[in-house]
């Protein structure tokens, strides 16, 4: 965001994030009328949290140490599941980048921010979470990779800063990325992204401030080329990895696989984003020291999770798009101090993507627009025994040129329906008894007698019902 | 050189190359469904392999035959062309289930469709100099790299390398990209 100085009061030259503050100070005393919505009205406290949290690219759900990796070593992501509370069925409601960025911002599905794929452009007609936090007090920071389609990045004036980059179609680089610091283009700092992005992360946190902070860390890693720092490039060489079964030494080249990347080995790729992981990881741990080093560990809330997840040859599939488990789960990682009764527990309640924006507000005292089409899982965190959604909307619009065309489907704790815009065949399957989707029920005679039940819930999600 | 029939010349060259491609597709393409891993994983790796030679090399079957046959340069460049332009169609065929046909067709400027095209363009290049060698070398006063046979082996190369190297080709991918939306806008459909 660009400082410009402007006159204000008493003809003292003020720059334009001073002059927004000072509105938006004035609007939480209570001056303005009240036909401004109630988060602007919030008052900021001392007892609200700071708010860290850490999104990173293409980051698998089963691929962290405490998962049971057979390889992986991931301290700490563990530290944070040690100390907080793992999510185990969280997922993302399109699994594509851009989209999925959207709706962790706004609460809301891809068919109501509008960013349905990588090539439709954010139009900010959306409120995200980080200008809803900013109105009800907070300093707010975006640091890192924004990827949603516009020219260059957006103007988010609420932010008091604003760290990102756009080359590559703002997929950024993992060495030596050209940045772009409130508004500002500025050579690297750091060799490598993950490190680099971290480094503005700590300093944002160091900051003397009187407010609470939110600190929306968005990281490159593990997106392809899945690059990890040349530390730790060659790490996993010697390991045998155990590719999927119906995988074999083409997949990755063939059907339309190239633009995931993967042209070669895919076990080499895989030993890459396994290395990309650590390195990331890495930085985690970096962070999280640091905030204890601050102070900060007892009053902020810290929460990691990811955009979507990534098919390694499972269904013959590469990357995400696709509607299976490995596609739509997502690592989500809360350590909340003193909201919840069991640290290093488990919650097996479904959250989604769209359920951030409305826990975060939830966190900090703001009411929940109700244009938010998640729901808040503090009471989950609170209370493991907190009953949670029966069912939710899973939607993809196609992407230019994958191969994967629009898809619509429906989730349950148990079941999975999905039908694909044009000849594709739908699937439906039994997820508690058939994780890795290998059998399809359409066509069955169990399949017949599930389906009109799932298309049912399909439909009614599709008109907005929350079930 | 003895001029034969159209067809050795030029056609029988190229189908050679085509069913060599068709029946690895279709061998690779249906062989997981055995889901025995003994027959799927070596099936798999010959059929990819000759699927992989006769996609991407086929030109180096093609154009030396073709020459030796005394096919003409319009007719050893278009048998060349034409298994990577069938394996393009192919592919926007595939992709026509998704988007639609205008859609599809901009695939010819797609990195994989531009990238085997001159890949073929160099290879077509590098035999027509090696051809030219032989003829040479057999008394024939012939100039080995002519500015045809070179401007196909650099720009040939030369795109090749710029589509899948170029920030690991990440670069013309995106370019690609931002052309499709200019034209389609995000081509979502709805």
């Amino acid at each position: 965001m660009s400082d410009k100085k402007i006159k204000g009061l008493f003809d003292r030259d003020i720059s334009r994030r001073e002059m927004l503050k000072g509105v938006g100070a004035i609007s939480a005393a209570g001056v303005v009328s009240s036909a401004i919505p109630a988060s602007l009205l919030a008052s900021p406290s001392k007892d609200r949290p700071n708010i860290v949290f850490i999104l990173s690219d293409d980051h698998r759900w089963d691929h962290m140490g405490f998962m049971g990796h057979p390889f992986l070593k991931t301290p700490g992501l563990d530290r944070l599941a040690g100390e907080g509370v793992s999510f185990k069925n969280s997922f993302v409601t399109t699994s594509l980048c851009s989209p999925s960025r959207a709706s962790f911002l706004t609460g809301t599905y891809a068919h109501t921010h509008g960013v349905k794929n990588n090539l439709t452009p954010w139009t900010g007609e959306s409120t995200t979470i980080l200008e809803h936090l900013s109105n009800a007090g907070y300093d707010v920071g975006f640091i890192g990779k924004w990827h949603m389609p516009g020219k260059g990045l957006p103007d988010l004036p609420f932010l008091d800063r604003f760290v990102s980059f756009t080359i590559q179609e703002g997929q950024g680089r993992y060495f030596d990325c050209p940045m772009i610091v409130d508004g500002v283009p500025t050579k690297s700092r750091k060799e490598y992204i993950t490190e680099e992005l971290t480094d503005y992360a700590i300093e944002y946190m160091e900051k003397e401030r009187e407010n609470p902070f939110c600190l929306y860390l968005s990281h490159k890693a593990v997106h392809h080329a899945f690059m990890p720092p040349k530390d730790l490039a060659g790490t996993f060489d010697d390991v045998d990895v155990d590719m999927p079964e119906e995988n074999d030494i083409w997949l990755s080249m063939t059907n339309g696989h190239l633009y995931s990347g993967t042209m070669g080995l895919l076990s080499a790729h895989y030993r890459n984003y396994c290395e990309t992981i650590i390195g990331l990881d890495r930085e985690i741990v970096r962070l999280l020291d640091r905030i204890d080093d601050l102070g900060l560990s007892e009053n902020t809330v810290v929460i990691y999770s990811s955009d979507n997840g990534f098919l390694w040859g499972e269904h013959r599939t590469i990357d995400k798009n696709w509607p299976y488990e490995e596609s739509i789960r997502i690592p989500f990682i809360v350590r909340a101090p003193g909201m919840s009764s069991d640290s290093g527990g488990s919650r097996e309640q479904m959250v989604l993507n769209i359920d951030l924006a409305p826990t975060l507000l939830d966190i900090a005292g703001v009411p929940i627009p109700g244009e938010m089409e998640g729901e808040s899982f503090l009471p989950v965190l609170r209370n493991r025994d907190t009953a949670g959604r029966k069912a939710w909307l899973y939607e993809y619009f196609k992407d230019y040129p994958y191969n994967i065309p629009t898809t619509y489907g429906v989730r349950t704790d148990r079941y999975k329906l999905i039908e694909y815009e044009g000849r594709r065949k739908p699937l439906l399957y039994k997820i508690d008894q058939d994780p890795k989707e290998k059998n399809n029920l359409i066509g069955t005679e169990e399949g017949d007698k599930l389906y009109p039940q799932l298309k049912a819930m399909l439909e009614e999600l599709k008109a907005g019902k929350r079930l | 050189m003895e001029k034969m029939s159209r067809y050795k010349r030029s056609i029988a060259p190229a189908m050679t190359v085509f069913i060599v491609m068709a029946v690895s597709f279709v061998v690779y393409n249906l062989v997981w469904r055995t889901g025995i891993p003994w027959i799927h994983k070596p099936l798999a790796l010959i059929s990819g392999v000759t699927l992989f030679l006769s996609h991407w090399f086929g030109t180096l079957y093609i154009y030396p035959i073709s020459f030796r046959r005394g096919a003409s340069l319009m007719e050893r460049v278009v048998a060349s062309l034409s298994i990577p332009f069938i394996f393009i169609v192919k592919e926007i065929v595939r992709i026509t289930s998704t988007y639609t046909i205008l859609e599809s067709l901009y695939y010819f400027l797609s990195p994989l469709a531009v990238g085997i095209t001159f890949f073929a363009i160099f290879q077509m290049g590098i035999c027509e100099a090696v051809m030219r060698g032989r003829l040479k070398k057999g008394g024939e006063k012939v100039r080995v790299f002519s500015p045809g046979t070179v401007a196909s082996i650099v720009i040939g190369l030369g795109v090749t390398a710029t589509i899948f190297f170029w920030g690991l080709g990440e670069h013309y991918f995106y370019m690609f990209l931002v052309g499709f939306r200019a034209l389609f806008g995000p081509g979502v459909g709805i």
